[in-house]
């Protein structure tokens, strides 16, 4: 393929040679080093390949063998040179579009990072911008040796770091210290736990109703199944009572309380939207602008939009240099402007009951959704002349799970007499 | 004669003991067969007949005829040459 290559840029011939001596013409070739290739014979001809540049020695050879040459075809960059000489535009069309392939070459056109978790896409671009490592930097000003200890050196938790340039391409691949997260919540826990030797924390009713079910795992309950409650009360306590011999309190101690509170209450709906309503009628109008985006600069067609209505404007944009989002470097997109007005419009009564009933389905499913459980609802639709109203009450079971601080309570000391032995 | 043949005896036996190839002193064609679709020769003189059947190819030391049918020579220099084709016999002469 390569000797192929280079015979096509320096030029062959195909050539057929007729005459009483070919065997000895073809041995003259071999003992001038004229290198001659795809020899076969047609008939009492020879035909055979050879580079342009050795076809002109071979005249003195034919003298000698008394052989014609005749030349069949001519391959190579230099004939084709030759044959489109007057097609200037063309050549300087090619010369042009090899000149910008290799001039654009030298620069970096996207910046893949990969390998990252804790730290964003984004604060590392930012951390390179600022450090003059960006789309459109010349290649060999970029030194990848010094990008790895930039990076190592600016984000703490990047444990391993690659930099390589690929073509057009920067290439950046991180590896993250993975135990971070797992310290993070350890550190956590120990401030929890650290937390609970000074203050309890309490479990308070978050609504009003009754208690169907206490599962206390941490804390003493105030509470028991079947009691009322009002909202804001305490149900568990955090502050443990400790006794002596004697059932007296001798002091308190203070824990996390948990545990599992279930209340059956009402909560009430209420969803009300007006029957008049501004509706959006798109008038057929549309106007485009397209725009380029290469780098910090950018080509739009700024043609103003006249239009009297309101417009509504969509944006669509596509990046030509790869299918990956971030890459920013070339960009073309349009701007599409919708023309719209406004329509006064007015609900009919069996619309406003499906979009009054969709929503209640809605808000139904994000309650069970929350581990709510629905027993009963008694929610109507009320219809009148200006507005449609969905209201009514549900009962339901909800999870407590309101928590708040242990009021600290003063230790109750206890003064121990001794007894007289006189 | 007699004595052309022991010196020339002596300079193999020599080579044989020294271990130099014998195409590098002794002048031997050197016929490299792959399959019996490719063949390189080296060390020669030239060709003294070439058609789709026959090559006849003028070693220092004799001549070695190739049978075959489409043959070809793919590359011809003053080092070695490529034939390609579907070949049927090597003689030597």
């Amino acid at each position: 393929m390569i000797v192929w290559l280079i015979h096509y840029i320096t030029g062959y011939l195909t050539v057929e040679i007729q005459g009483t001596s070919k065997e000895r013409f073809v041995n003259m070739c071999m003992h001038h080093k004229i290198r001659i290739w795809n020899l076969y014979s047609i008939s009492d001809k020879y035909r055979f390949k050879i580079s342009r540049k050795n076809f002109k020695k071979l005249k003195p050879f034919m003298k000698k063998t008394e052989s014609k040459i005749r030349i069949l075809e001519r391959t190579g960059v230099p004939f084709l040179i030759f044959q489109y000489r007057k097609r200037t535009l063309f050549l300087a069309g090619a010369i042009i579009c090899v000149s910008t392939i290799c001039l654009f070459s030298q620069f970096i056109w996207n910046i893949d990072i990969s390998g990252n978790q804790y730290y964003t896409e984004e604060a590392i671009m930012e951390f390179l911008n600022e450090n003059e490592v960006e789309i459109m930097k010349l290649s060999r000003e970029i030194d990848c040796d010094s990008i790895v200890s930039m990076l190592r050196g600016e984000f703490e938790n990047i444990t391993w770091a690659s930099v390589h340039i690929d073509g057009c391409q920067l290439v950046i691949k991180i590896k993250e210290n993975d135990q971070l997260d797992m310290d993070d919540l350890e550190t956590v826990e120990l401030q929890v736990s650290n937390t609970n030797e000074t203050s309890g924390v309490d479990i308070i009713a978050q609504e009003s109703g009754i208690i169907t079910s206490l599962v206390t795992r941490s804390g003493t309950p105030l509470v028991h199944v079947g009691d009322e409650v009002s909202a804001g009360d305490i149900l568990v306590t955090g502050c443990l009572e400790l006794y002596n011999d004697s059932a007296e309190i001798i002091g308190y101690r203070y824990v996390e309380s948990d545990a599992d509170i279930y209340i059956e209450t009402t909560i009430e709906y209420t969803n009300a939207i007006e029957l008049q309503y501004m509706e959006k009628v798109y008038t057929e109008e549309e106007f485009i602008r397209r725009y380029l985006v290469f780098g910090n600069y950018y080509l739009i067609d700024s043609r103003a939009v006249n239009s009297d209505q309101n417009l509504e404007i969509q944006s669509t944009e596509f990046s030509l240099l790869s299918d990956q989002q971030q890459s920013k470097t070339l960009i073309w997109g349009y701007i599409t402007y919708l023309e719209y007005e406004w329509n006064e419009t007015i609900y009919s009564e069996n619309d406003v009951r499906n979009i009054l009933t969709t929503a209640f389905e809605v808000y139904c499913n994000e309650l069970i959704e929350k581990d709510v459980q629905i027993l009963e609802n008694s929610v109507n639709i009320y219809v009148d002349e200006k507005y449609a109203t969905a209201r009514g009450t549900l009962d339901v079971i909800i999870e407590n799970d309101k928590t708040s601080a242990t009021e600290e309570r003063e230790p109750i000391v206890v003064e121990v007499q001794e007894g007289n032995t006189e | 004669m007699d004595i052309e043949k022991n010196e020339y005896s002596l300079k193999e036996r020599m080579v044989n003991v020294c271990r130099i190839p014998k195409e590098v002193v002794l002048g031997y064609s050197l016929v490299s067969i792959i399959g019996n679709t490719e063949l390189v020769i080296e060390n020669y003189r030239g060709i003294l007949e070439f058609n789709d059947e026959i090559i006849r190819v003028l070693g220092k030391i004799g001549q070695i005829k190739i049978y075959g049918k489409h043959l070809k020579i793919e590359y011809y220099t003053n080092e070695e040459m490529k034939i390609i084709g579907l070949i049927e016999g090597i003689e030597y002469n």
